[in-house]
């Protein structure tokens, strides 16, 4: 098998609203400032991720909807003023979602074989919905990471605990939303970063109401203030994220 | 005559009279502007209408009011607006001191001085590229060359010829007696200037050379040249026919002795600091050893024992290997309750006989791990204490005792009084950065009663703490050395405490200590009696010796005067040959000891630190070694406040009287140089210089003494963190905490905007230390720009055990310290002290003069009054 050009590394909650959507916008991002190439696909129904890259709301195009018309999937990638380059998901009428069940098992994977990287290190991030919602879209395989969002309250320990023995050596977590002002956060934080292995936790992003403000600017708190403590972790995890990624693969 | 008249009337009606009128109404109104009494004013406008006719178009264009502004600045004294016959005098007297000092010549002189300084920067930056530029390389190139001859130099053939004993034993007997014979041989006074001449340039040269071979040169070159020094006084500066002088002489050569002999013994102490590395534990929990944690206290309040309970229980140490207890001598009910509280062991027992020591052996007795450590109530341990000082015991069994420094986050009333907090080397940093480090190399490291760990068994053996004396922790680590027990010496800040609060608590202090060392000195004395090496004994005997400093530093004091005012010669000797011997000896001293320890005590400052204790330590040290028994223990006090700034005349008192009489000595030399002999002239000159430097110290000590307020309990403390900081509406920010405290932080938000906090708000500010991480809530006491202080809302028990978690429990939390410190410049050190010296003349005069206009107010007003006929210097003007 020839060697991928890209790292692909799928972002999912642990259950829905802990605002994974955020992260991997803002994620992607960051890894771009950083220097790498970086492709965003949204595979949540509900076509949020456009939002954080700029895209007006009454967009609705996107690559689940053009297939769906089977359209070429070249028509739907966007790039946002810092050369991002996204998918979004596309407004998708309710009697439709079912009909994306028949699509290729693989579409994904073959959209990316497609694709010619100029062997750039390239990051594909995918922003998949949580495990309530798994049966909307195609289940994802062979990806090098999955960043498992939570965020320190009991439903997330709950579903983390639950989920923790079929989680694999690619799995990893962070936490969203963490609340410092809230003693029983801090407490569960800290029960959850002493049951796994440290070096498996991305890290922490605070409930920050700049990142709220930021999208609705229609843009990331990476790209609006690099001076925010909310910027800066996402730069931290940028890093980390790319240190596990190319580090991982033997030089 | 008609026509005169005629010709008259048409000058008159053509003059231009409006031009007059209006001329006098801008004179009568400029006057006004003026305001000053009517009897000045025809003299104004007399002066000004003469200088307006004798420099005529440079004043012309000023006004009369401004030509009245550039007078009246001229006599910033003299009241013009009311009328005084003083005044007139004090007009008179400044008049004439203006001729003297501020006519345009002296102004003109002035701008030439002024003119030359700038050639002398231009020189000066000269001189410095020229040092950068030229002398800085082939300095450079010099000491490459000398290490690489130091490496090189070992060879084969040197090694092997070393080995042999005979040769040894010859070489080393040459070399000490060519080194007593460079000692004790006689020299010309030209010869004996070629021979320092020559020293000195080694010495120099030597002092730029890094590695430890040079600082051992130098230290071998000043013993040289002090025991030049007290040879040839010894020898040949005794007057034995003069009684009064033979008898005072002998006083002032015995303080020398000691002098010079306590300088020997401290070279030899520390001459090659161990610098002890860390030993790793074992990587198996199960084989750490287990560990008492006695916090012995009697009357400290409460508060000043909660961070030590707090961060003793966070030390990093499986928690069933380590027990917290405190020792309650005071016997008191709240502190009982906080330790049962906190499931902490509380001690306490029948009688308190011996004090601390009596408390911790009553401690041995109810407990039985196998290692103990002791805190001093106030002293906050780190979370890596026990990690960084028992891998030692585990290597080596013979090891009884592991001591790591005390550090102070509060300053001591040195550092208070002369604001150099965190700025300057405190007192105990030449102790414990560089004399227990000495020591350390002799296996000799002292016990300093808190922030150590002993071994048990060893412990028990000698009869636990010893109790004979009152510096207990010294007399146990003797009675350990001298049973051959290893002591360890571990140079890592690894708690912090409360340095003593005023001076008189530090006199207080340091009398127990030197009434203690005095007592093993009697009881104990360690140069006799078995078990210990010869360096162990040279350590400890320098020790004890080192409090005896009182008696001599008091002659230092008093020795000039003792020609000024009784003209009799102490130092039988012309003056120039005693500058040949003696400008030598204390300068190589100075020299060598600002190079070897001048990162731990700034030179000269060692005075300054002597003399404050000088007349208190003399007699309890005197009373010590007379009557060894006598004598309690006092507990230092520790975590008060001082609330205004004050004068301790009670400690003064001595020491104003030895101003009283130096400044007399002044006087008597000023006399003598008028009336007194010619050939005298000299000698005077010395005496006098002499007497003002020691003038100059008791400034300092006068600086000192002025208790300056501290109002603050919660010391801050400076740390860099990155923290974050939650606004109530939820936004996040970035900080950098600049320093914290018990009851709040300090820090700067790192944002490029500025953010609007106020006073007032409420903040939640988040700090971790790897994974603990806590919030707290604060109120905003201090805002400005992205500047802010912040004071926790929550100020339970709880919310303090955190904050001490999280910093001052830190490992590195007094390794960090950044300390700004300049080069060690002998001159500026110098100037420093000299400075400290002024400083401390000011305050007493700022003291003396507020007492006198508290107590004597007419006194005061008479004085003013005669004051103010003296000359001032004249108010700057634009022009």
């Amino acid at each position: 098998m020839p060697e991928k050009d890209y790292k692909l590394v799928v972002v999912q909650g642990v259950k829905g609203g802990v605002g994974n959507t955020a992260v991997t916008a803002n994620l992607a991002v960051a890894l771009r400032k950083v220097g790498f190439n970086v492709l965003v696909f949204d595979f949540c129904k509900s076509n949020d991720l456009r939002l954080h890259f700029g895209m007006g709301l009454d967009r609705t195009d996107g690559l689940h909807k053009g297939l769906l018309n089977e359209e070429p999937w070249t028509n739907f990638a966007f790039e946002d003023r810092n050369r991002t380059t996204f998918f979004p998901f596309g407004h998708i009428e309710q009697v439709d979602i079912l009909r994306l069940i028949f699509l290729s098992p693989n579409y994904l994977t073959d959209i990316l074989d497609e694709i010619d990287f100029e062997s750039q290190e390239t990051i594909v991030l995918v922003d998949y919905p949580s495990y309530n919602s798994l049966k909307d879209t195609k289940c994802l395989s062979g990806y090098d990471l999955k960043i498992n969002v939570g965020t320190c309250e009991v439903s997330s320990y709950s579903k983390f605990s639950a989920s923790i023995k079929s989680f694999t050596e690619s799995d990893i977590f962070m936490f969203n939303r963490y609340n410092p002002e809230r003693k029983i956060e801090s407490d569960i934080r800290t029960l959850i970063s002493s049951e796994f292995d440290p070096s498996k936790v991305l890290g922490v992003i605070f409930e920050d109401e700049f990142i709220h403000q930021a999208l609705a600017q229609n843009t990331t708190i990476v790209d609006l203030n690099e001076y925010t403590k909310s910027s800066k972790d996402f730069y931290h995890l940028a890093m980390k994220l790319s240190s596990m990624l190319f580090a991982s693969s033997g030089e | 005559m008609n026509s005169i008249l005629r010709v008259t009337w048409s000058a008159i009606s053509n003059y231009p009279f409006e031009q007059l009128v209006s001329f006098l109404l801008r004179v009568r109104s400029e006057l006004k502007k003026t305001q000053c009494s009517l009897f000045y004013k025809p003299f104004i406008v007399c002066a000004w209408l003469l200088s307006w006719a004798l420099l005529g178009n440079k004043v012309k264009k000023y006004s009369l009011s401004v030509f009245f502004q550039q007078v009246s600045a001229k006599y910033p004294h003299v009241k013009f607006h009311r009328f005084s016959f003083t005044d007139v005098l004090r007009f008179l007297i400044q008049t004439v001191y203006l001729l003297l000092f501020f006519s345009e010549e002296q102004r003109k002189k002035r701008l030439i001085i002024q003119h030359n300084n700038t050639k002398i920067n231009v020189f000066k930056s000269f001189v410095k590229f020229i040092r950068k530029q030229i002398i800085e390389p082939g300095r450079q190139w010099v000491v490459s060359a000398f290490s690489f001859t130091a490496e090189s130099a070992p060879s084969e053939f040197k090694s092997k010829l070393l080995k042999i004993k005979w040769i040894r034993v010859t070489l080393t007997a040459l070399m000490l007696g060519l080194f007593f014979w460079a000692i004790v041989v006689p020299f010309e006074p030209i010869n004996q200037l070629i021979f320092s001449f020559i020293l000195w340039i080694i010495a120099l040269w030597l002092r730029s050379t890094p590695g430890r071979v040079a600082t051992l040169v130098m230290m071998l070159l000043s013993i040289l040249m002090s025991s030049r020094y007290i040879w040839w006084r010894i020898t040949s500066s005794l007057n034995i026919d003069d009684g009064i002088g033979f008898i005072l002489g002998l006083g002032l050569l015995a303080a020398e002795i000691y002098t010079w002999l306590v300088l020997v013994l401290g070279y030899m102490q520390t001459a090659w600091p161990l610098r002890r590395r860390i030993v790793q534990l074992p990587p198996n929990y199960d084989n750490w050893p287990s560990v008492d944690l006695f916090i012995p206290t009697y009357n400290e309040p409460l508060k000043v024992i909660i961070p030590t309970v707090f961060a003793a229980q966070n030390i990093d140490w499986p928690e069933d290997k380590l027990n917290v207890y405190v020792l309650d001598d005071g016997k008191r009910d709240n502190i009982k309750e906080f330790c049962e509280q906190n499931k902490i062991s509380y001690l306490t027992r029948p009688d308190n006989s011996f004090a601390k020591a009596g408390n911790l052996n009553h401690a041995l007795t109810k407990t039985d791990s196998e290692f103990v450590a002791i805190f001093d109530c106030d002293h906050v341990p780190v979370r890596s204490f026990l990690q960084m000082t028992m891998g030692g015991f585990i290597k080596n069994k013979n090891l009884a005792l592991v001591q790591t420094p005390h550090h102070f986050f509060s300053p001591d009333p040195f550092e208070r009084n002369l604001d150099v907090f965190n700025e300057e080397p405190n007192e105990g940093e030449l102790f414990y950065g560089q004399i227990q480090d000495g020591n350390d190399l002799w296996n000799a490291t002292f016990f300093c009663g808190s922030c150590a760990v002993l071994r048990r068994a060893p412990l028990e053996e000698v009869g636990g703490i010893a109790v004979e004396t009152v510096t207990e922790d010294a007399h146990t680590a003797l009675k350990l050395h001298r049973l051959g027990y290893d002591s360890s010496y571990v140079n890592l800040k690894q708690a912090a405490g409360l340095a003593t609060e005023s001076i008189s608590a530090h006199i207080g202090q340091r009398i127990r200590w030197a009434r203690g060392m005095l007592q093993i000195f009697r009881v104990d004395n360690p140069i006799f009696g078995k078990g210990l090496s010869f360096m162990q004994r040279v350590c400890y005997s320098n020790a004890m010796l080192h409090f005896f400093y009182g008696l001599p530093r008091l002659v230092f004091l008093t020795a000039p005067l003792t020609f000024l005012i009784l003209h009799s010669y102490i130092i039988y000797a012309p003056v120039e040959t005693i500058f040949l011997y003696v400008i030598p000896a204390i300068f190589h001293a100075n020299l060598t000891n600002s190079r070897h320890q001048g990162k731990y005590r700034n030179t000269f400052w060692a005075e300054l630190y002597e003399a404050v204790l000088a007349w208190y330590i003399f007699r309890p040290t005197l009373m010590a070694l007379i009557t060894p028994k006598k004598g309690k223990f006092n507990v230092t006090e520790k975590g008060g406040m001082i609330e205004k700034d004050y004068f301790d005349w009670g400690i003064g008192l001595p020491y104003l009287i030895l101003i009283a009489i130096n400044l007399l000595g002044i006087g008597f030399g000023v006399w003598r140089i008028g009336f007194g002999p010619e050939a005298e002239v000299s000698t005077v000159f010395m005496n006098i210089a002499w007497t003002v430097y020691n003038l100059m110290i008791l400034g300092g000590v006068m600086a000192i003494i002025t208790e300056s307020k501290q109002v603050r309990v919660a010391h801050r403390i400076e740390y860099k963190l990155p923290m974050t900081v939650c606004s109530k509406s939820g936004f996040i920010y970035e900080a950098i905490m600049n320093d914290y405290s018990e009851s709040g932080i300090g820090m700067e938000i790192q944002s490029d905007q500025h953010v609007q906090f106020k006073v007032g708000d409420t903040v939640t500010v988040v700090l971790r230390r790897n994974e603990i991480v806590h919030s707290f809530e604060t109120t905003v006491k201090f805002a400005s720009k992205n500047i802010l202080g912040v004071k926790f809302n929550d100020e339970s028990l709880d919310s303090l055990r955190m904050l001490i978690q999280i910093t001052f429990s830190r490992a590195d939390a007094w390794e960090v310290h950044p300390m700004k410190r300049d080069k060690e410049i002998i001159s500026s050190r110098l100037l420093s002290v000299l400075k400290i010296g002024v400083r401390g003349y000011v305050s007493l005069f700022t003291y003396v003069h507020s007492y006198i206009k508290e107590h004597y107010p007419q006194l005061h007003d008479v004085g003013l009054y005669f004051l103010s006929f003296l000359p001032k210097r004249p108010r700057l003007t634009n022009n």
